[in-house]
């Protein structure tokens, strides 16, 4: 897998407070990617970094030597707080954002129109962006974030400051472009990130704590577990009470007629647990295999 | 070039919608209406309004056209600059402030691009109301009082044209340094009386700042002497240039 821009040790600080300490990371082509800390983090002064918008103290960022030095012309940005002309209408800024990143008119207006339809603002095209709503120029801003195809999107924050509604509309934009073109998005929730993303960089204090394949990070943040739960009687609690003699076990925890089997073999655990409720006629309620959650996971590494 | 050129229509745009472009050409005109009319019906408004004993004589001369354009140039002096500073004092902190410098800024633009197309807007923004200012005031002139030799107008409006550009120059480059619009419009309009002032202390000597392009231009249609402003006029050229120069890494500056 190509890396389109590595970061080594970047450093930015503001006076005396360091808001980001020698961050290291690779951005890999078609990725989508989640820049994940709480607040404080050095989440906004990465992406500012990445975006041209700030020089970092020390440290070097490098781009792939296929593409033109100047990053601005294959990378979209959307700041946190998008800032709009409130005097002009959604097409305007549309096609002025198109003009700026070097298309030409005929192409801009095409792009316009298509990236407004998607954005689902094709109604409202013709209003002044001061009348719109917060959801509607968050749309507006990642429509004209990517009006000139970029490699990378950079997104700060894009569904915190939005209503459910609002944040179902972005993440679903987002999930048909991430084919297209590597997302970079940072979000102090996990739930978002794990909603799309691939990849996590976690950040906490402005250092990068970790970063790795969303997947992997979900296999080492615990083993999975198997959860059921059975109908009362004195023949489940029985049979539960049974569980606990399974080579496969790890871990039980059982309270009555549920319980909580942590295992390394879940394949062969769950053929088990299966037949023999089915063999004893257990009457099962649920039947559910998770991991321990990212959640946990997460708040462990900030606090740590 | 071509995003320079996207920018300029958008600085006109913006000028158009948010009343810019009327409300400054508005100012300039009134203004030049008030001192040709003030002057030719002065001994009216004095007889209607002051308590004369009957038989008083009022004797109050005419000025000569000239002399009257002379004044309107002095009268935009004070609050046609302080209009070019207030309407201009928010053009590049603003934008900062509210973030849409960067929305400009994280796209393939160059600063000067961005820079360079306020200053064209300016330009014309100023030419225009200068321009509709100053010809109403000599239309009027022409008509109430009597006419003045052209060339003599055209030349010092020009000198007074580009006297306002530099304060608006000024302006700009302020505006891309100071977070605040009201202390921007202050430093360029306070630097530009001072200058003002300064030249018109030292009679004979420091002809060559750039408040001399003010002076010479009302002195020009005042008095009717053409002096040389060559000297000023390059400093002042020089003088636009540094501060696009700064505005640029003002605006290079741009914290989001």
């Amino acid at each position: 897998m190509n890396n389109i821009l590595v970061a080594e040790n970047l450093s930015r600080s503001f006076g005396r407070t360091e808001a980001l300490r020698e961050a290291s990371f690779a951005i890999g082509e078609n990725r989508c990617i989640a820049l994940l800390g709480p607040n404080g983090a050095g989440k906004t002064t990465t992406l500012s970094i990445l975006a041209g918008l700030l020089e970092p103290s020390s440290g070097k960022l490098e781009a792939s030597g296929e593409l033109p030095g100047d990053r601005r012309r294959w990378m979209g940005f959307l700041p946190q707080h998008p800032a709009f002309f409130g005097w002009m209408t959604g097409r305007e800024t549309m096609l002025t954002a198109g003009r700026l990143c070097g298309l030409s008119a005929a192409e801009a207006a095409r792009r316009s129109e298509e990236l407004l339809e998607a954005a689902g603002l094709k109604d409202a095209a013709h209003r002044r962006v001061a009348g719109y709503s917060g959801g509607m120029k968050q749309r507006l801003g990642l429509a004209q974030a990517v009006i000139h195809s970029p490699r990378l999107l950079l997104l700060d924050e894009p569904v915190s400051a939005l209503d459910p509604i609002g944040r179902r509309d972005v993440l679903e934009m987002l999930a048909d472009w991430k084919q297209k073109m590597t997302v970079v998005l940072s979000t102090h929730v996990l739930h978002d990130a794990e909603q799309i993303c691939d990849e996590l960089i976690l950040m906490n204090k402005g250092r990068v704590v970790m970063q790795g394949g969303m997947e992997q990070l979900r296999q080492a943040a615990g083993k999975p577990f198997l959860r059921i739960v059975a109908e009362q009687s004195e023949n489940a609690s029985r049979w539960i009470a049974g569980l606990r003699e399974l080579p496969e076990s790890a871990r039980v925890d059982e309270e009555g007629c549920q319980c909580r089997i942590e295992t390394d073999h879940m394949d062969a655990l769950r053929d088990k647990v299966l037949r023999s409720a089915l063999d004893q006629g257990i009457k099962l309620t649920a039947f559910e295999i998770g991991r321990k959650s990212l959640e946990h996971w997460f708040m462990e590494a900030v606090r740590s | 070039m071509r995003k320079y050129g996207v920018l300029f229509a958008k600085e006109v745009r913006e000028a158009l919608r948010t009343g810019k472009l009327i409300w400054l050409p508005a100012v300039f005109v009134l203004m030049g209406l008030i001192q040709p009319i003030s002057a030719k019906f002065m001994p009216d408004i004095i007889a209607a309004a002051g308590n004369l004993p009957e038989g008083a004589v009022i004797q109050i001369p005419i000025p000569k056209p000239g002399e009257v354009l002379g004044q309107v140039l002095s009268q935009f002096g004070m609050i046609g600059m302080l209009a070019i500073c207030l309407a201009y004092m928010g053009t590049i902190s603003g934008e900062k402030r509210n973030g849409t410098a960067a929305w400009i800024l994280v796209k393939p633009v160059a600063p000067l691009a961005y820079v360079a197309s306020k200053w064209t807007a300016l330009c014309l923004t100023v030419g225009f109301s200068f321009a509709l200012g100053y010809g109403a005031a000599w239309y009027y002139t022409d008509l109430l009082i009597g006419s003045a030799d052209p060339a003599m107008v055209a030349v010092s409006g020009f000198l007074y044209y580009a006297w306002l550009v530099f304060v608006g120059t000024m302006t700009i480059a302020a505006s891309a340094w100071i977070r605040s619009p009201a202390g921007a419009a202050f430093s360029a309009f306070g630097l530009a009386l001072v200058l003002q002032l300064a030249r018109g202390l030292f009679e004979n000597r420091l002809t060559w700042l750039p408040a001399e392009l003010n002076s010479a231009a009302i002195r020009g249609l005042s008095a009717g002497e053409s002096s040389s402003w060559t000297t000023a006029a390059f400093v002042t050229a020089i003088g636009v240039l540094a501060l696009m120069t700064v505005a640029v890494k003002g605006a290079n500056a741009a914290r989001p």
